[in-house]
């Protein structure tokens, strides 16, 4: 088909943005756990029969780069005349095309005319998932089966129907499976949703044009991605960072990079990475993939179409049995949320050294992963969360790193008191922001947050998965790097907060599984400060009095850091 | 040059094939070529291509590669 | 001229003019005027329009303002100095937010700043916990610790302008804390405004309950300040009738009740428009619309569904600083007038959101704008008359518009024209998605639907956008202009009410609903008599409900009449059917959470009886035009003035017509056809 005129692809591309902003809203407002619909840890996606994304909104872009792999999974593993209308396909195979195991995909085929022409598809957090640990977070796992349940691409609904045994193998392996019941309804509801508007689509330019304009959308973007790239200086661009410890041994982890870009194309080279952790912070090749997207995303235009189109410029290498690309059966569930923002720091870091005037220093590249459950003391009922904190971000050459954000994989919401507290027997004594955490420089590193939680109740079991507590997140161009971050225990009677190995033994301080807390226990999540941008030297005294007026920054640091006597 | 392989694998068989250049794990069809006397399996051909222009030369592997 | 006391009056104060327009409820005449805004002294514009209007003071009845002024205070930063009082643990929430980000791949943007600095945020020992039991009493001593706090903070500073915001953890299921914050700072400041987050938000999660009463207290003085000048000029002017300020949710507050409550009135410049819209809608005989505002800058969509306005909570400021008060959900896009046409780097045109504003405005306003607009596009096509926009005011430089068009068709290699009609397909297109949008979230087809278009530019753009939406009707209103004015005054009395109580609908206590609703009735019923409301209002009550387990609720309607299992049963069903309906899905067997209890009184204004238009006589067009239109070219085009069209007159297009504030065009097919009051219908 020939070129469309720009005016329809425009119109189509809206037409899918919307389709899955409505999808995403109807998720939010239908789903059960905090992590759905407080977090909105999901996104939404339309893709063509080739696997290819076309569409997308932005709620979680962690599963945008990765969703094309889990599609075509899917779609070469069943055939695409396996395909049914009112079927609905659900996916979380970390070995095949999925980031971790609590993110389920689910993917509706979209037919007209009797020909399959395109899929719908959401993928998010389902809050538990069974497996060693409550929460489905073992931050001591030693393999993917200890994760909870594994499902490869099967189909949960058939031509509109239940395929019963599916989902009853499904609730009997989860804790909480009515949460699962409303969250995956939530999931296929709003599937429903986007399947309309794309058979509304479908019906106004018909199926032909309909594909083009997806075919035209993808070379558009790759196009744009193009033309970005070309205007970053080729050359090689080297960096490295490491996780502190994997949950079971007490040994650091490092992945390595080395970035070529040339002209219009740049390739991630992961090759010189460690091999993979006994523990589960291992990221399997579509989070490193995922992460390397992401991070050139960062410096590029914002305003590019987010297709697959806009990976293709983008090439990666990896060796299986490495950090960066787990294999079978290793653990990965923190390989997403912990490793998967540390790998997008080093592409960016990476990056600084080619476009400075574009990147940001570190961000705190942790979610603080704190998981818990038991019995409800009001209603005896079992419950499981998935708690998470967002941290500092990394100063950039034009301002100071944003305070307490969701690392920069994800783009989640925060789980208010009220909500929390309601929901779960934590009582929320502290939220606040963390004085001097940020790194110091030009343009100073966001801060950290803390919380105190207290238990309600006669217990709580808890897990726990954070990184950057012995590392930190680091600045640029002479700038200081953020503080690190922590997780610490105040036994009721102490006067105290000391680490999980200190109080329980653990191996990791931060990386544990089902410690139980008893009633008026503490626990503080501390996040990590942002690191700062530019030469402290260059920071202006108004900024600096002004930091130390709001109490973002001690009178001490002002000092210390910037030579700043008032 | 290289040519397509249907994996053909049985339906209950869970073995898994990684790409020798990027690394992933392949679905179903995969890529064969023959790189200086060795059958390697890609993922894709742009896969062979990025194998014969960068890891082989970059990897040091074979310099005149 | 001696006329009686006759005339009910609607002003709006919009950023460029304030609009007047007087029904003279005896004959249904319409006066209008219009006077340039002046953004700093708003009374004064107030004072120059109606000058303008020439009616004495004495002729009117009543007066009711539509303001931007708290909307201003929001956008601009320009409010009062806030202390922010909170739960001990938590004055860094204003500032932690919700921790998402704008845009995903962005590093430039920068977390909204709240409307209170950390060192004003000050923390009570106190707490409330989820059951609304205190956990923490507040004591004596720690109210002295605050005032002390407080003291020292107002101390040298612009005591006039300061204002206390009180959001407490828990408090919107026990308010006892903040109520007593209030009483003892209230009698310990003279003078010190003190707004509670129960009373302005009473919704969980203290973010948005906090954003929202921070949003109170900052536009406060400033409402307080606008209110008695409005008093003073009216006093001098010698009008004594009673006046009332528009609210958010389309009602209308005594200046008492806009002072005391400012996030009420937030938006009270947003609301006229769709009110209006309504209006003319439903005298054409429709009553499921779409409203369209279109003026220089921007664009506001809303929907009217069985006559009844679409409400919203989650308002705004910028992205990520919210306002959980009712206000009429409008869907505001930046596609106007002055919306700027640009490439961008993927090649594709783009239209907005960027605006050349008023100046230096389109390239064709000759003062300096260099950057093609929307306004530009339409000159160039014909659309618009160079010599009578703004009824002559002001003259368009067809040749700079052309010439500028030219230069951005060369880059993407199309002729002058098709690049201008490019331009205008692109607005449209934009506000095209935006009905969808609108209609789209509430769960409705815009095909269903008639557009009621009116702004300066909504008439002139109306055609072009149904078509892409599907939509088959036209309605363009008197004054198009003037739509908010209008609207303003028959706006009619509305109070909202809100109980926050949890319940299974497996354990719900009847009795206790019942109480409560009961209580929530009377109370609205003394707030709207309060705010000039004398006769019966209307009432609507409705249940917030979720499935046990989800957190965002759906408000489902009670039947009137008095609470029974047997209502709340129908209730729960009615909540099922509209979960399936909205998101595809329900669960038959599931228990339902009730969050929230709701009551919405309404004091319906009467609606004015407009003059009829004289019936006899063919009118004729004052000139012809060449206009261009995508699929024939230039076509001659004849134009009218709308106030030559007599009743019952009924033509097809291709045919503008112009008046004063607007211009209105039918393409080639449309059919016009004028009712008896002057309004307009085009089907295309």
């Amino acid at each position: 088909m020939e070129n469309i005129d720009s005016v329809t692809l425009s119109v189509i591309n809206n037409a899918l943005i919307n389709a899955c902003r409505e999808m995403g809203t109807a998720m939010m407002r239908t789903s059960y756990s905090p992590i759905f619909n407080e977090g909105l840890d999901f996104s939404c996606v339309i893709f063509n029969t080739r696997a290819e994304m076309i569409g997308q909104a932005e709620f979680c872009p962690t599963m945008l780069g990765s969703a094309q792999y889990a599609v075509k999974w899917t779609i070469e593993e069943l055939g695409l005349d396996s395909f049914e209308p009112g079927d609905v396909v659900i996916h979380n195979d970390p070995y095949r095309g999925q980031c971790h195991m609590p993110e389920h995909m689910v993917l509706k085929p979209v037919f007209h005319g009797g020909e399959l022409q395109c899929f719908v598809g959401n993928i998010a957090h389902i809050g538990e998932i069974g497996g060693m640990a409550p929460g489905s977070f073992a931050s001591d796992a030693t393999e993917v089966y200890q994760e909870g349940l594994r499902l490869p691409p099967v189909k949960i609904m058939q031509r509109g129907e239940y395929v019963k045994d599916v989902w009853r193998i499904i609730l009997t392996n989860h804790r909480t499976p009515k949460t699962s019941w409303g969250d995956l309804h939530a999931m296929i509801g709003s599937l429903n949703i986007a399947e309309t508007r794309m058979h509304e689509l479908l019906e106004r330019y018909g199926a032909e044009l309909f594909a083009a304009a997806g075919d035209q959308l993808l070379d558009y973007s790759e196009r744009w991605m193009r033309s970005e790239i070309q205007e970053i200086p080729n050359g090689v661009y080297r960096f490295q960072d490491c996780m502190e410890d994997d949950g079971v041994t007490d040994q650091p982890v490092w992945m390595r990079l080395k970035l070529i870009v040339k002209d219009d194309e740049i390739i991630a080279d992961w090759t010189d990475s460690d091999a993979q952790a006994s523990g589960p912070v291992n990221a399997t090749f579509v989070v490193t993939a995922a992460a390397t997207y992401s991070a050139v995303l960062h410096v590029t235009n914002k305003d590019i179409p987010v297709n697959s189109g806009c990976y293709r410029p983008i090439r990666l290498i990896t060796n299986p049995g490495t950090v960066v690309n787990v294999r079978h059966p290793g653990p990965s569930v923190g390989g997403n949320t912990e490793t998967h923002p540390h790998l997008q720091n080093v592409v960016m870091a990476a990056l600084s050294q080619a476009v400075p005037e574009r990147a940001a220093a570190a961000e705190a590249g942790t979610a603080c992963n704190f998981l818990f459950g038991g019995a409800h003391p009001e209603t005896g009922e079992y419950y499981t969360n998935y708690h998470f904190d967002g941290g500092g971000w990394g100063a950039t050459a034009l301002h100071d790193g944003n305070s307490v954000m969701c690392p920069v994989n994800g783009n989640c919401r925060n789980t208010p008191a009220e909500v929390l507290e309601t929901k779960y027997p934590f009582l929320t004594l502290e939220y606040s922001l963390r004085t001097d955490s940020g790194g110091d420089g030009k343009f100073r590193g966001g801060l950290g947050s803390k919380r105190v939680l207290r238990v309600v109740g006669p217990e709580i079991t808890v897990s726990a998965l954070l990184d950057r507590t012995r590392t930190y997140p680091w600045g640029l161009f002479g700038a200081g790097h953020g503080a690190a971050g922590g997780l610490l225990v105040k036994k009721k009677g102490d006067s105290r907060f000391r680490t999980f190995s200190e109080v329980y033994g653990t191996v990791s301080a931060t990386k544990f599984t089902r410690i139980v807390l008893k009633e008026d226990d503490e626990v503080a999540i501390l996040s990590p400060g942002g690191g700062g941008y530019g030469s402290p030297s260059e920071r202006t005294a108004e900024q600096i009095e002004d930091d130390v007026r709001q109490g973002l920054i001690s009178a001490a640091a002002a000092r210390t850091s910037y030579g700043y006597e008032r | 040059m290289g040519h397509w392989i249907d994996k053909n694998a049985a339906w209950y068989d869970q073995s898994m094939t990684y790409c020798a250049c990027c690394g992933l794990v392949i679905p179903s069809g995969y890529w064969e070529a023959e790189v200086r006397g060795e059958v390697l399996i890609f993922c894709k051909p742009d896969c062979e291509r990025l194998y014969l222009e960068h890891r082989l030369v970059e990897g040091g592997e074979n310099e005149t590669a | 001229m001696s006329l009686p006391t006759q005339f009910r009056c609607g002003i709006d104060t919009g950023g460029t003019f304030t609009d007047l327009v007087a029904l003279d409820e005896t004959t249904g005449d319409l006066v209008v005027a219009k006077w340039p805004s002046s953004p700093h002294h708003p009374e004064e514009a107030l004072i120059g329009v109606i000058r303008e209007s020439q009616l004495p003071p004495e002729a009117f009845s009543s007066l009711i303002l539509g303001t931007t002024v708290a909307t201003n205070a929001l956008l601009q930063r320009e409010g009062a100095r806030v202390l922010f009082v909170t739960t001990k643990g938590f004055r860094d929430v204003p500032f932690i937010q919700r921790i998402n980000r704008r845009y995903h791949y962005s590093l430039e943007w920068t977390k909204p700043k709240p409307l209170a600095e950390r060192i004003d945020c000050l923390e009570v020992d106190e707490r409330i916990n989820h059951k609304g039991e205190v956990l923490v009493a507040l004591t004596d001593q720690e109210l002295v610790r605050l005032s002390e706090r407080i003291e020292e903070r107002l101390n040298g500073t612009d005591r006039p302008n300061t204002a206390v915001a009180v959001c407490l953890l828990f408090s919107h299921l026990n308010p006892k804390h903040e109520q007593r914050i209030q009483e003892y700072l209230t009698g310990r400041f003279q003078d010190l405004p003190v707004s509670l987050s129960y009373r302005v938000a009473p919704i969980w999660r203290e973010y948005e309950r906090g954003s929202t009463v921070l949003a109170d207290a900052f536009v406060k003085p400033t409402l307080q300040r606008y209110v008695g000048s409005v008093r003073k000029s009216f006093e001098s002017m010698g009008i004594s009738c009673p006046w009332s300020v528009m609210k958010s949710n389309g009602g209308r507050a005594t200046a008492e009740v806009a002072e005391n409550e400012p996030v009420g009135v937030v938006l009270s410049g947003l609301s006229g428009g769709i009110i209006g819209g309504r209006f003319f809608g439903e005298l054409a005989d429709h009553e499921n619309l779409v409203t369209l505002d279109m003026g220089g800058t921007s664009c506001d969509v809303g929907v009217v569904r069985k006559g009844q306005i679409a409400y919203n909570t989650d308002y705004q400021i910028e992205w990520g600083l919210p306002v959980a008060a009712p206000f009429v959900d409008l869907t505001t896009i930046g596609a106007g007038g002055g919306s700027i046409a640009w490439i961008d780097k993927g090649g594709f045109l783009r239209v907005g959101p960027q605006s050349a504003g008023a100046d230096p405005g389109p390239v064709c306003y000759d003062q300096g704008g260099k950057d093609v607009t929307v306004t530009d596009a339409n000159l160039v096509l014909g659309r618009l008359n160079p010599n009578y926009f703004l009824a002559g005011k002001m003259r368009l430089n067809t040749d700079k518009a052309h010439q500028k068009l030219a230069e951005l068709g060369a880059t993407l290699g199309m002729t002058v024209e098709e690049t201008a009609q490019a331009v205008i397909e692109m607005a449209n297109e934009n506000m095209a998605n935006a009905i969808r949008v609108a209609s789209i979230d509430r769960g409705l087809d815009a095909r269903d639907f008639t557009l009621v278009a009116f702004g300066g530019a909504g008439p002139l753009h109306a055609s072009g956008i149904v078509g892409r939406v599907g939509m088959k009707r036209i309605v363009v209103p008197l004054y198009p202009g003037l739509c908010s004015a209008f609207g303003s005054l028959i706006a009619d009395f509305q109070v909202d009410k809100v109980w926050s109580k949890h319940f299974r609908s497996d354990r719900v206590d009847v009795d206790v609903v019942r109480k409560h609703f009961d209580e929530l009735v009377s109370e609205a019923v003394r707030e709207i008599h309060d705010e000039g409301f004398f006769g019966d209002p209307e009432m609507e009550r409705t249940i917030s409900m979720r499935y046990a387990g989800q957190n965002y609720e759906h408000d489902v309607r009670v039947e009137d009449g008095e609470i029974t299992a047997g209502s709340l049963d129908e209730a729960f069903e009615e909540f099922h059917r509209l979960h399936e309906r909205f998101y595809g899905y329900s669960i038959g067997y599931e228990v339902i959470e009730l969050i929230r209890f709701n009551v919405k009184v309404v004091g319906r204004t009467d609606n004015p009886q407009l003059k009829a238009v004289a019936t006899s006589g063919e009118p004729r067009p004052r000139e012809t035009r060449q206009v261009y239109f995508k699929e024939q070219g230039f076509v001659a085009c004849p134009v009218y003035r709308r106030e030559d069209l007599r009743a019952g007159f009924t033509w097809e297009g291709p045919a503008l017509v112009e008046e004063a504030d607007s211009m209105i065009l039918a393409h080639p097919g449309d059919r016009l056809s004028v009712d008896a009051h002057g309004v307009i219908t085009m089907d295309v």
